[in-house]
């Protein structure tokens, strides 16, 4: 049993998660894991892996059908608010609303979270993190999908949170605005020593953003170390390859 | 402070919506459109008229007065029918007509010569135009009969009788008789604060249902869930917002409505003249509501106060189904019928006569339409137990709505919607 102490050192601290939707359709299956502060850490698997289930429990959208979940010691069941005050969630194919301009969603968020100088200094971080130039002014429904992602993308980064759940932060963006992305992430890990807790289909993105990797299957986690690690062990040259060793093992 | 902010963020996504603009237009072009269509319906009801039998009480023993009755039974078919007093002619016809003694004496029929029609009503008046046409029906064919009775008896010129005689009509509500002109415009109020009151509910449920469907289908409802606000305050939003769009809406629609009343009127008017009733015309006046019902202005509060928690009520409903629903589709499956549900309630109130019972009351005020008749009804027979039930009635499901709501928005559901997702994985 870990401590409520020692639960503090963890950005993120899993413990047995378990979720079942409906009856039988098991999301999530004795998941146990951790996050250190100040890291970013990457979760992979295909689609029905349970990496948005996983995301959404610590994000205190839903809750776990049993396990223990918790944020730099803050039980996510019994302190939802607190846990939401100290993170942010961008979800995958987050968008805006379409009739609010680019400023108005950036000051609408943010609002939620700061007022008065502190508000205004955020804005104009968001703003600037944007860089829509005076797009920023025009209706959301104006807006690219990638001009939506990095418009969602700049509102949690400026709310500068201990702990930033990313949910395919890049699907769906072309290869220019996805560096992009990439770099604002690392540059804010960097910089403001946020914890980075993502999901990703893509695995190279991974590898290049994390310094440690969790691989989901079928709700199960069926590895996790550093890629270097989980490259060495498996005699893979890549993620990827990892992946399909590790589906094999299981399979076998 | 969350209120403010998020109250602030729904209005302007009101105002900067041209689908809400083009709305506010429907509705005053579409109310005017039902305004003729109504209007042709009532023209073709006042032609059909009634077979309704009629008590009479013929209290002028002359001659005149005899031929007069007996014109008027062939007028009407053979359907008028001796009685000897206006208790016995409501219990067995519903109708009594009585000639008062004299009648026949009055010289040249003047504006004053009355005949008094008594209608029995047992239920709450609704659709009372029919006794109304009956008042028309028999001013206007005691008119004739007289015409014709004083060439051949009195040898009068036609024309120099230019002198009606006129109907009073009293109605026998449960145990008290009203003026049939003051029910009539009483009830005709309380029949039109009904229908809008349901249009308004109408508006709030497809409002609340939308403003929660479109927060997911604009995909930014996940990241507003995550901000460090209660949730309960993201349904207070909500539901004042739907509550302001649905009052403007009903300002649009009170427009329409007088538009369309205008065009029913004439039309009303219009097929009544034959009959030459110069009493009895449909009115909606707010001064009778107050002076007749003994409630004074309180009774404009008291409907208020019922518009209110309707909206509150259908509010959370609508909310309550865009929280459920996992797409837009899905919430107009919901959405839809609750929103025709009270409009059709509003609707029903105008044609059906509930039955004039506390239990019936109580519980038809969960539809909230009715239990604005009933708290008339209530003030105008002096029956409080009419009005606190209603009340009462109209309270419960708003609260319920509200903590429910407030319940499921911190659920999975919220996320997940109704239809689980194929997805996820099946446990073998």
């Amino acid at each position: 049993m870990v401590m409520r102490d020692s639960l503090e050192r963890y950005a993120v601290y899993i413990k047995d998660l378990v979720k079942i939707f409906g009856r039988d359709v098991v999301a999530v299956d004795r998941l146990s894991l951790y996050v250190e502060p100040g890291e970013i850490y990457g979760l992979i698997g295909p689609n029905g892996s349970g990496k948005t289930t996983t995301l959404r429990i610590i994000s205190t959208l839903l809750r776990p059908t049993s396990g223990e979940v918790y944020v730099f010691g803050i039980n996510v069941i019994k302190d939802p608010i607190r846990v939401r005050s100290i993170i942010n969630y961008l979800p995958e194919e987050a968008g805006a609303y379409r009739d609010l301009t680019g400023l108005d969603f950036i000051r609408f968020m943010l609002s939620l979270r700061f007022s008065g100088p502190r508000l205004i200094q955020a804005v104009e971080e968001a703003v600037s993190i944007a860089d829509l130039g005076n797009d920023i002014k025009r209706p959301v429904r104006t807006y690219s999908k990638g001009m939506k992602r990095i418009l969602a993308l700049s509102t949690v980064l400026a709310s500068k949170p201990r702990l930033l759940i990313l949910d395919e932060p890049t699907s769906g963006l072309d290869v220019e605005k996805s560096i992009r992305v990439r770099d604002l992430i690392l540059r804010y890990n960097r910089e403001h020593q946020i914890t980075i807790f993502l999901s990703s289909h893509n695995m190279l993105e991974v590898e290049y953003l994390c310094r440690r990797v969790g691989i989901l299957y079928k709700g199960r986690l069926i590895a996790e170390g550093s890629p270097e690690d989980l490259k060495r062990i498996t005699l893979s040259r890549n993620l990827e390859e990892v992946f399909v060793k590790k589906v094999a093992e299981i399979g076998s | 402070m969350a209120v403010k902010i998020l109250l602030e963020r729904e209005l302007k996504l009101i105002i900067r919506n041209p689908g809400f603009i083009i709305g506010l237009i429907f509705i005053i072009a579409f109310y005017s459109f039902i305004g003729k269509m109504t209007g042709y319906a009532v023209e073709t009801s006042v032609r059909e008229m009634y077979t309704a039998s009629i008590g009479i009480i013929n209290r002028d023993s002359s001659l005149f007065a005899q031929r007069l009755v007996e014109d008027l039974n062939k007028t009407f078919g053979g359907r008028i029918y001796s009685v000897s007093s206006v208790e016995e002619g409501l219990r067995r016809y519903g109708y009594v007509l009585v000639v008062p003694e004299n009648f026949s004496l009055i010289e040249n029929f003047t504006n004053r010569s009355q005949v008094y029609l008594y209608q029995k009503i047992d239920k709450i008046p609704s659709t009372t135009t029919l006794s109304t046409q009956m008042s028309s029906l028999i001013a206007g064919s005691i008119n004739n009969i007289i015409k014709d009775l004083l060439i051949k008896m009195r040898g009068y010129s036609p024309e120099v009788m230019n002198k009606s005689v006129s109907v009073y009509s009293e109605v026998l509500f449960r145990d008290k008789f009203i003026s049939q002109g003051v029910l009539m415009s009483i009830t005709g109020f309380s029949m039109f604060l009904a229908f809008i009151t349901a249009f308004i509910m109408m508006m709030v449920g497809t409002f609340s249902t939308q403003l929660m469907v479109f927060e997911k289908i604009e995909k930014a409802f996940e990241m507003l869930l995550a901000q460090p606000i209660h949730r309960r305050d993201i349904v207070i939003a909500k539901l004042i917002s739907s509550v302001v769009q649905s009052l403007l809406m009903g300002a649009a629609y009170l427009i329409g409505m007088f538009l369309m009343f205008t065009s029913m009127g004439s039309a009303a008017t219009s097929s009544s003249q034959p009959f030459s009733s110069e009493n009895y015309t449909i009115s909606f006046s707010i001064n009778d509501l107050i002076v007749y019902t003994g409630a004074g202005a309180q009774i404009l509060l008291l409907i208020g106060v019922i518009l209110v928690l309707g909206m509150i009520y259908v509010g959370a409903l609508g909310i309550i189904a865009g929280l459920l629903a996992s797409d837009e589709r899905s919430a107009g499956y919901v959405g839809g019928p609750i929103a025709f549900f009270f409009l059709g309630v509003g609707f029903a109130m105008m044609f059906i006569s509930p039955p004039l019972d506390y239990t019936v009351a109580f519980i038809s005020s969960f539809a909230v339409v009715p239990a604005i008749v009933y708290v008339i009804t209530g003030s105008l027979l002096n029956d409080y137990m009419f009005i606190m039930l209603p009340l009462i009635g109209v309270s419960i499901p708003p609260i319920i709505l509200i903590i429910i709501a407030s319940k499921i928005i911190d659920r999975d559901i919220v996320v997940t919607g109704l239809r689980i997702r194929r997805k996820m994985l099946r446990r073998t």
